[in-house]
């Protein structure tokens, strides 16, 4: 005999003649001996035919009218533009990130060689620099290649190079005493924690290290005349050694202290720290757009889009994994349940194959998810850490021109507690390319219509 | 009458005109969903008319494993769904709209319930609260009552649209249909008492 609570769970099947046999012959048994029940169906029943009754609400009149005119429409979009299919989730983060490069760039680099124009076109020195030291376009290949042959160290690498352009001014021999040790301690650092310098692998010299920038710089905006570009390049870099070689007769321990707090700073900005003037913090701000643009757009970049989080809703969550099972060769072997995500570690190929299907599912509308990949958030980190190393720079600078020991130490207080964040990002950007590597695509799903 | 399939194969190519013979049958229902999702006729229009131009656009990729039909009530269910949530971001919920209680969502218009008992004696009028109330449900199991109850679907094709197993429709269904009883019930006490 059937007890109340699972008779009641059964009234809207039987309603629907959802029942099997056996199960109607209970459930009939049992309602006719209890009232409460029978009220319970007579209730339900009375509700299923009220819905029943309701009619359907007609088409509005000029329905197919506007119908037709935007199916003319979509035709003609079509036709017009008609962009791969499979753009959709690899390339959408790919533009967005040139975007921001563009943005960046144009305004900060086109808004920094303004002013340096403005500063240093009357400064004969300058053209004579510019001259000493002219493009060499065999540097340029010659470092290029030494990139190319290194190819994925560059990943980790590229929080060690941010700032190679400044080093350039090395090479005109004036090189402050204290920058020198920064500098040292600074590759000790950097070795220590990531074993392969490219550089110090490559014995490239610092010379081509400052043309590895504009190497760079020409590569991600292509449109810019690249002669211009160069010529604003040595303009900068003798900018940064003309206000540095004011400062340089002026040791004091300040930068000592400086130095100490600095140890920990895993890419070198203190380089600028030298410098007093205006032009400082015009000199971080192309500094950072070249090291966004350099992490937004760097061939190993890619790589990082291989992990990704499949949001569904709750609907489709078996429909897709029914495809997965199909598609997935050892699908049970690799997939893994773990705290109600399911987590699917591929090869690289079966994961682009996977993902390639997903997306198809998604755009023939068979399920209802979104794709994060998690180049954004590598991206999203990219802009914290050079935001980050911007604050430092400016904190650095202010903290020169300082004389009150209180205040002097709140700064570099302040300047520890940035490089430790700036530690902890690098730390997870690391950990985002380890990661990454392993083809992971993790499913979840959906909080139905969470608020 | 043309083969659906037939007419698949020249929407693929873009003919507009098969294609508007192939959706006639669907729109209605389209729009009843949408209206019932959606709860007014200006969002019913603009969502089913985006529900269509998703079809169109997408017919090329459809594979025909499911029926056209579920696959065109499944993607007005995703517009529908989407765009209440696109809705529900931009809300600001007032403390007025809604209260969540157990599984149901009770909008408070208690007025509309506050007739005399024997009105509810007729059928008619019966209808009506009921057409209220299941506005109050949650957005799935408005759902799953329009699908069933409303438009009539079978509980297969049901299962095919919102992409789940029989036994999930079975109870989903159930639970909101318990739903809708005790949102009547709520509103109005005397509706057990008189038997209907």
């Amino acid at each position: 005999m059937l007890k109340c609570e699972q008779v009641t769970d059964m009234i809207s099947a039987y309603i629907d003649k959802e029942l099997t046999e056996t199960e109607r012959i209970d459930f009939e048994e049992h309602i006719s001996g209890c009232e409460s029940c029978k009220n319970e169906l007579s209730i339900l029943q009375s509700i299923v035919n009220s819905c029943s009754q309701i009619e359907e609400l007609e088409l509005p009149d000029n329905f197919n009218e506007e119908l037709h005119k935007k199916l003319m429409q979509t035709k003609q979009d079509q036709k017009h533009n008609s962009p791969p299919w499979y753009l959709n989730w690899r390339m959408y983060s790919g533009i967005a990130a040139g975007l921001i490069v563009i943005v960046v760039l144009k305004t900060q680099v086109f808004d920094y060689m303004m002013k340096s124009e403005k500063a240093y076109v009357s400064d004969t020195q300058l053209n004579t620099a510019a001259d000493m030291k002219p493009f060499n376009q065999e540097n340029v290949q010659d470092q290029t290649k030494a990139e190319d042959t290194l190819g994925e160290k560059n990943v980790l690498n590229d929080s060690s190079n941010f700032s190679v352009m400044p080093r350039a001014e090395e090479t005109e021999n004036k090189i402050p005493t204290r920058k020198q040790t920064s500098e040292n301690s600074k590759k000790q650092k950097t070795e220590e924690k990531i074993q392969y310098h490219p550089y110090s692998e490559a014995g490239a010299d610092r010379d081509n290290e400052a043309n590895t920038v504009i190497v760079e710089e020409r590569n991600i905006t292509e449109e810019m005349n690249s002669k211009e570009l160069n010529n604003h390049l040595v303009m900068y870099s003798k900018e940064v050694e003309s206000t540095e070689s004011k400062s340089v007769d002026e040791p004091s321990e300040k930068r000592f202290m400086l130095k100490k707090s600095s140890d920990s700073l895993i890419s070198g900005t203190e380089e600028y720290s030298g410098t007093q003037e205006e032009s400082e913090t015009d000199a971080a701000a192309p500094k950072a757009a070249i090291s966004v643009a350099r992490s937004l757009m760097s061939e190993e970049r890619p790589e990082l889009v291989h992990v990704s989080t499949i949001i569904i809703s709750e609907n489709d969550m078996e429909h897709l994994l029914n495809k997965l099972k199909e598609s997935v060769p050892d699908y049970d072997k690799k997939a893994e349940d773990v705290n109600n995500q399911i987590q699917l570690k591929l090869d690289k190929e079966e994961y682009l194959k996977t993902m390639d299907m997903i997306s198809a599912l998604q755009l023939d509308m068979q399920i209802d998810a979104d794709i994060l990949d998690k180049g954004n958030e590598y991206d999203e980190l990219t802009i914290r850490k050079n935001t980050i190393q911007e604050q430092i720079d400016i904190l650095r600078q202010k903290e020169e021109s300082l004389q009150n020991e209180n205040e002097i130490q709140n700064i570099i207080s302040e300047i520890e507690k940035l490089e430790s964040e700036l530690a902890a990002i690098d730390k997870k950007l690391s950990g985002l390319i380890e990661e990454s590597k392993s083809n992971i695509i993790i499913i979840k799903k959906r909080t139905q219509l969470s608020q | 009458m043309i083969d659906e399939k037939q007419l698949i194969r020249q929407c693929k190519n873009g003919d507009i005109q098969a294609f508007e013979k192939l959706i006639e049958g669907y729109q209605k229902k389209v729009y009843n969903i949408a209206y019932r999702m959606l709860g007014n006729s200006e969002d019913a229009f603009d969502v089913s008319q985006e529900v269509f131009i998703k079809v169109f656009k997408a017919i090329v990729n459809f594979k025909e494993e499911s029926s056209f039909s579920t696959w065109i009530y499944r993607i007005a269910k995703n517009v529908c769904l989407d765009e209440l949530r696109k809705k529900k971001k931009a809300q600001v919920v007032s403390i007025h709209s809604t209260i969540q209680a157990d599984d149901s969502e009770f909008s408070i218009q208690l007025e509309d319930f506050q007739k005399g008992p024997e009105e509810l004696l007729e059928i008619k009028e019966l209808k009506n609260e009921v057409n209220k109330a299941i506005n109050c449900l949650t957005d799935e199991h408005k759902l799953v009552i329009q699908l069933r109850d409303i438009s009539g679907f079978s509980y297969e094709e049901i299962a095919e649209i919102l992409q789940c197993s029989l036994g999930t429709v079975k109870s989903r269904i159930s639970r909101a249909r318990n739903s809708l009883k005790n949102i009547l019930i709520s509103k109005q006490e005397h509706f057990k008492s008189n038997g209907v």
